[in-house]
């Protein structure tokens, strides 16, 4: 009996200390972004032995390994001078939580804190290996006062960096008034608001999607990041000083924090990511246009098993369009133009985009990418169907043919047994970057048809031959991995196949570099574009792409990708979970 | 009775001109009435293909000759230009090859203005108005059938049913009964309006290469000068201000007399508009005063004279466009002599005796002297004078071909006519670029600015040469156009123009202005335009400022209503969104105003500069014309 109650005590014990492990009541509420790995040793050998982390150690990747450890891009250099530390460092000292915070130190500064647990000894190494570090390129010991024993130096930078071997790890933190304000908290529990306070993560963490701890778990007060980010990027308009920043306009205050679990290496998944956007009913505004409705979401029959990458989402369309005008207006810098867009176009061309054409479409957005292979092209195609589709196709078409009949850039051509005719536009993204310069877009099979490449739509609308994706074993394998997380509340399906769908953008990276993404006509290269864009002090990377193997020596290492999107009483979740493929075959 | 006599000629000669007038301008819209739509043909085309293949062989083969010659190959385009004189296509792809190569062609480089370069350039001018005629007979022909299939898709599309696409020939017919009317409405009375549009009905027949045999004579009977450059007489003469200053030696024997001395001459030459003869007629005027010492020796005497010449010269100049010619030169000399001293070895009486012996005989030769001493002034003057003048205005004719004429023709911007007119208060330089149909400046221009320097120029003048420099032009950085046609641009302004801004102009009137009631309006016309490098579509952007007078400097304030208005026919989806984007971004970003600021003689060239810092005095637009007056406070920097 005794020993039952000492066990039953062992693991209340354990449970509370599982419990209380959550580093995220180290942290204050007004903590912006937090990131916590459970066991950084632990995370290090499951990342290698993931795919990706196999990809990255293969023999074929030396070359651009070392071409990357060399580049500009180098994350452990920059990590080095402004924390004195880099991960060689945290690879051999921590042994188990790794968080790191960020907290605004100034309006327009987010300073990182860490906390990585590790011995008193290991810790005592990494101090004075980062002193030295620190005091080499310039930094001096500085006479700030702290609560507790603690190394505190100034950078050359004018910024500050600290390190307090404390009882829950090693600190280090970029701002002494905020780990001034950490460390104090600790010992104060009455005054003490910790991020666990914070309803959104409250939230998050009531209703874990998955049993067991995870192996990452993180948290990002959106808003305010972003807002701390507009700040240092200069971007507030100096010609409404007292606007309040993009961010916080428009009703996207409204989302209260996206965060989530992760895992790896964890029961046949490479990475599985629950991500929970927190955005409590009722929104307002532009919030209003993510409009989700659960349903079928099985991709249509002219999705074919070749398919790199397919979406089924269930989106209302007139919601999502009738709600967007503020930001439209706000991102262009022409107050009223969205409205008066749409008065010109349902006065002058009779196309009423929100009464007209949106009622009639279906609320479900199919996306869908292939890659011809001999083209070299990337084509993503989004099809719409129309609702009562034998007396409505012809209006759809119709205000579609309004819409585009004076485009001077618009060329249409008419496909055999087709009544309505394909249009061909140039479609441009806002970068200037990729441009889409045959995109296509039809009325046909009860459908509206939108391409990155008005071929995809003449494909798919003439009826290729293949075999329809949801009758195939890779989909079917995907859709069941995933099925834990499908309910009646899903909104959205993706299955993407790595190996396909990475090829084209690979392969221009390796053979044209960046330069050559921005001509490549993919929706992938715009996205890595975006990543990769150069920012303000920071030079484009001059990482040499052609180091890369060819394609099919890693291709085995790019596997499936399968999501879902579920509707919540909070918001939503989007699960993401990666495998390998040869586990599916 | 005598004076009837000779009136009734000239009545006569009056009543024949104008008879011979009504005569010609019925004969003109009676042919333009009764004109048909002429296409061009597969032939025509191909003959202008030809005719630039052969120009580009004989540009190449001279090109063979020079060091440079790969080079230039590169830069002129000459291999794309050869792939689509070779295919017979009609699309964008040729038209804009042929267009890049034109464009090349024109510039300030050296050598440009080569016969066989000017020749292949006129050629490709041929071709590309053939290709953009030929295409636009396509496009045409294309959307009648178009609208066709059309109709089947949407057979009770009430829009489709009610317009049906007009051809170039209907859109010919439109325009020319309209322009026949127009042009019997300005035998009598005609409004700028009237005449504005009769420009733009002459562009699209002349772009359509319709009424090719009546458009040079509507251009020579309403056409005129639509540039005017003024240099009042006082500024011309203080331009051409000179200061002469010699100083000559005076040795010579003559019955025993030795003279020795110098003649120093001081003066000021300078030009001054007349009524002359001719248009354009000049005179250079001297005044100035030699004065010649002289010490002479006879026998015992020796002797000191001084003397006085007041001269005045004067010589005309006639400028023309193909030459400027001089005219002999006239003297006018008036001297003064008088004996300084006169001493003798002789010393004591004797001395006294010889001395005013020697003073009376040096008396009784001087009107002789004075005439002598005036003579031999104005002969020497006269001759350096005419030499001088006629090296000068060499100099200024070489300066006139090379800089001025040479780099018009290097830019293919000749105007049709260049006339210097003089009268006694000004000169004036008169050009007419293109066709320059506009009423005459006096009949809108309430009075015209005074000042040192005026302009006044017409509307036509810069459509004119926007024509020649951006028709179907692509400029992809509208900043660095700034920079090539040699404009600087503040840092500020250059934050005004976003980076990454550029256009496509339309093939027809790319920019227009419009001088009217002290407005100016501008007309941007792009087939596509470039936002952060993104196209747009075809647009046309009007905006403009009104001139307004504020602490007695001109300002150009810019009006409210800057309108974005799609192409005929083009008014499409997303023309109407970026539409409505691009005319609330232009009302933010165009510049409020300009100042006219008073421009320093730091910044203007030598000679101008000593006109001192110019004041623009008045600014004023009225019926197409707009009309500016500088005056310089001659003070010097």
């Amino acid at each position: 009996m005794l020993r039952h109650a000492s066990q039953s005590l062992l693991i209340l014990l354990l449970v509370a200390t599982a419990v209380a492990a959550d580093p995220a009541e180290r942290f204050p509420d007004d903590t912006r972004l937090f990131v916590s790995i459970a066991n950084f040793k632990s995370f290090q050998e499951k990342l290698s032995a993931t795919s990706m982390g196999k990809l990255w150690n293969s023999p074929p990747m030396a070359d651009f390994r070392s071409e990357f450890t060399d580049s500009q891009q180098d994350f452990s250099a920059r990590l080095r001078r402004a924390y004195g530390f880099d991960d060689k460092q945290l690879k051999k000292y921590a042994t188990g939580t790794f968080t790191v915070a960020g907290l605004e130190s100034k309006p327009d500064e987010l300073s990182m804190s860490f906390l990585i647990e590790m011995s008193a000894e290991s810790a005592q190494k990494m101090i004075d290996e980062a002193g030295e570090q620190i005091v080499a390129d310039g930094g001096r010991i500085s006479d700030t006062s702290f609560p507790i024993a603690a190394k505190i130096y100034d950078l050359p930078d004018d910024q500050q960096v600290l390190y307090a071997y404390t009882d829950h790890g090693l600190l280090i933190s970029g701002d002494v008034a905020i780990a001034t304000r950490i460390v104090s908290g600790w010992t104060d529990a009455a005054n003490w608001k910790s991020l666990q306070s914070v309803a959104a993560y409250q939230r998050m963490t009531a209703a874990p999607p998955r049993d067991g701890v995870a192996d990452i778990r993180w948290f990002a007060d959106v808003i305010r990041l972003a807002v701390v980010m507009n700040k240092k990027e200069g971007t507030v308009s100096s010609a409404h000083p007292d606007r309040p920043p993009f961010p916080l306009r428009h009703g996207f205050a409204g989302i209260q924090g996206i965060g989530g679990f992760g895992w790896v290496s964890d029961d046949g998944f490479d990475f599985l990511n629950d991500v929970q956007i927190d955005a409590p009913p009722p929104r307002q505004q532009a919030l209003k246009s993510l409009d989700f409705n659960a349903g079928d979401l099985t991709p249509p029959a002219f999705v074919h098993d070749t398919t790199s990458n397919t979406m089924v989402n269930r989106w209302n369309l007139r919601s999502m369009l009738a709600n967007i005008g503020d930001v439209y207006d706000d991102i262009t810098d022409a107050p009223g133009a969205w409205v008066a867009t749409l008065d010109d176009w349902k006065n002058d061309l009779g196309f009423d985009l929100i009464d007209g054409l949106l009622p009639m479409l279906e609320p479900e957005l199919v996306t869908h990418s292939d890659y011809v292979v001999d083209a070299k092209q990337e084509r993503t195609l989004i099809a719409i169907p129309i609702q009562n589709p034998k007396l409505q196709e012809r209006r759809v078409a119709s205000l579609i043919y309004r819409f585009l009949r004076n485009d001077n850039k618009a060329i249409r051509s008419r496909l055999p047994r087709q009544k309505y005719d394909l249009w061909e536009i140039a479609l441009q993204d806002k970068q200037g970057n990729s441009t889409f310069t045959r995109a296509g877009i039809m009325v046909a099979n009860g459908r509206l048809w939108i391409s990155t490449h008005a071929t995809m739509v003449q494909d798919v609308v003439l009826g290729a031959e293949g075999n329809p994706l949801s009758e195939s074993q890779e989909f079917t394998a995907l859709t069941q991995r995933m099925q834990p997380w499908t309910t009646d509340q899903s909104f959205m399906r993706g299955f993407v196949r790595g190996d396909r769908d990475i090829r084209h953008s690979y392969e221009v990276l390796r053979s044209e570099g960046l330069e050559g993404l921005k001509r490549a006509e993919s929706m992938y290269g715009n996205m890595l574009l975006m990543l990769l864009k150069s920012d303000e002090g920071r030079p484009q990377p001059d990482t040499d792409f052609s180091k890369l193997p060819p394609f099919a020596d890693v291709q085995q290492y790019f596997g499936m990708i399968g999501s879902v999107g579920n509707l919540t009483d909070s918001g939503w979740t989007i699960v993401i979970g990666a495998f390998d493929r040869q586990k599916t075959d | 009775m005598k004076y009837y006599r000779c009136a009734l000629p000239l009545l006569g000669l009056c009543w024949i001109a104008i008879v011979s007038q009504i005569a010609t301008a019925d004969d003109l819209t009676d042919r333009i009435r009764q004109a048909t739509f002429q296409p061009i043909s597969d032939a025509t085309l191909q003959q202008r293909r030809d005719a630039a293949s052969d120009a580009l062989e004989q540009a190449e083969s001279m090109l063979q000759h020079a060091g440079s010659g790969p080079s230039w190959r590169d830069y002129l385009l000459f291999d794309p230009l050869h792939d689509a004189l070779a295919s017979d296509a009609v699309d964008e792809d040729a038209i804009q090859a042929v267009t890049a190569t034109m464009y090349r062609l024109a510039g300030l480089h050296d050598g440009i203005e080569r016969p066989q370069l000017t020749r292949l350039r006129t050629q490709l001018v041929d071709l590309r108005r053939g290709l953009i005629l030929a295409r636009r007979q396509l496009d045409s022909a294309e959307k009648l059938a178009q609208h066709q299939l059309d109709l089947e898709q949407f057979p009770d599309d009430p829009e489709l049913l009610g317009e049906r696409p007009t051809t170039l020939q209907q859109a010919f017919d439109e325009r020319r009964s309209e322009f026949a009317e127009l042009l019997d409405k300005m035998k009598s009375a005609g409004t700028p309006a009237d005449m504005r549009r009769v420009a733009e009905l002459t562009a699209w027949f002349q772009s359509h290469e319709q009424l090719t045999d009546v458009l040079p004579r509507i251009a020579d009977r309403f056409g005129r000068a639509n540039t005017q450059v003024d240099v009042s007489a006082p500024a011309l003469s203080t331009i051409t201000m000179r200061h002469v200053t010699e100083v000559e030696p005076i040795r010579e024997n003559k019955d025993k007399v030795q003279v020795t001395g110098q003649a120093v001459l001081t003066g000021v030459a300078t030009m001054h508009p007349i009524s002359g003869q001719s248009p354009g007629e000049c005179e250079v005027r001297f005044q100035g005063t030699v004065q010649s010492t002289m010490n002479g020796r006879q026998g015992p005497v020796s002797f000191t004279l001084s003397g006085d010449t007041v001269l005045t010269a004067q010589k005309r100049v006639i400028f023309a466009e193909d030459h400027f010619l001089t005219l002999a030169g006239t003297v006018q000399a008036n001297s003064n002599l008088r004996t300084d001293q006169v001493c003798s070895k002789f010393r004591g009486g004797i001395g006294k005796l010889v001395r005013k012996i020697a003073s009376k005989e040096i008396a009784k030769e001087q009107p002789q002297a004075r005439n002598d001493l005036s003579r031999r002034s104005s002969d020497s003057f006269l001759k350096r004078f005419d030499e001088d003048i006629v090296e000068e205005i060499a100099e200024a004719r070489r300066d006139f071909d090379l800089e001025v004429q040479r780099s018009l023709l290097r830019l293919n911007l000749q105007p049709r006519t260049l006339d210097f007119l003089t009268d006694p208060s000004k000169l004036t330089v008169a050009m007419r670029f293109d066709a320059g149909l506009a009423q005459p400046a006096h009949s809108v221009l309430p009075q015209l600015a005074t000042g040192d320097i005026g302009v006044t120029m017409h509307e036509s003048t810069l459509g004119s040469i926007c024509e020649r420099i951006y028709a179907g032009r692509k400029i992809d950085d509208i900043r660095r156009e700034f920079q090539v046609l040699g404009i600087k641009l503040s840092e500020k302004d250059k934050e005004q123009i976003p980076e990454g801004m550029g256009i496509h102009f339309a093939d027809d009137r790319p920019i227009e202005v419009e001088f009217e009631a002290n407005k100016i309006s501008i007309v941007l016309r792009g087939q596509t335009w470039f936002l952060d490098k993104t196209p747009l579509v075809a647009m046309n952007v009007r905006f403009g400022y009104t001139l307004e007078q504020r602490d007695g400097m001109y300002v150009a304030v810019r009006s409210n209503d800057v309108q974005v208005t799609a192409p005929e026919g083009m008014r499409g989806g997303r023309f109407i969104q970026q539409m409505n984007v691009l005319q609330r971004r232009l009302l933010a970003e165009l510049p409020a105003e300009f100042k006219f600021e008073p421009i320093p003689a730091t910044k203007l060239p030598d000679p101008v500069k000593r006109l001192g810092t110019l004041t623009v005095s008045k600014v004023q637009t009225a019926g197409g014309w707009l009309n500016a007056g500088l005056q310089g406070d001659r003070m010097l920097p």
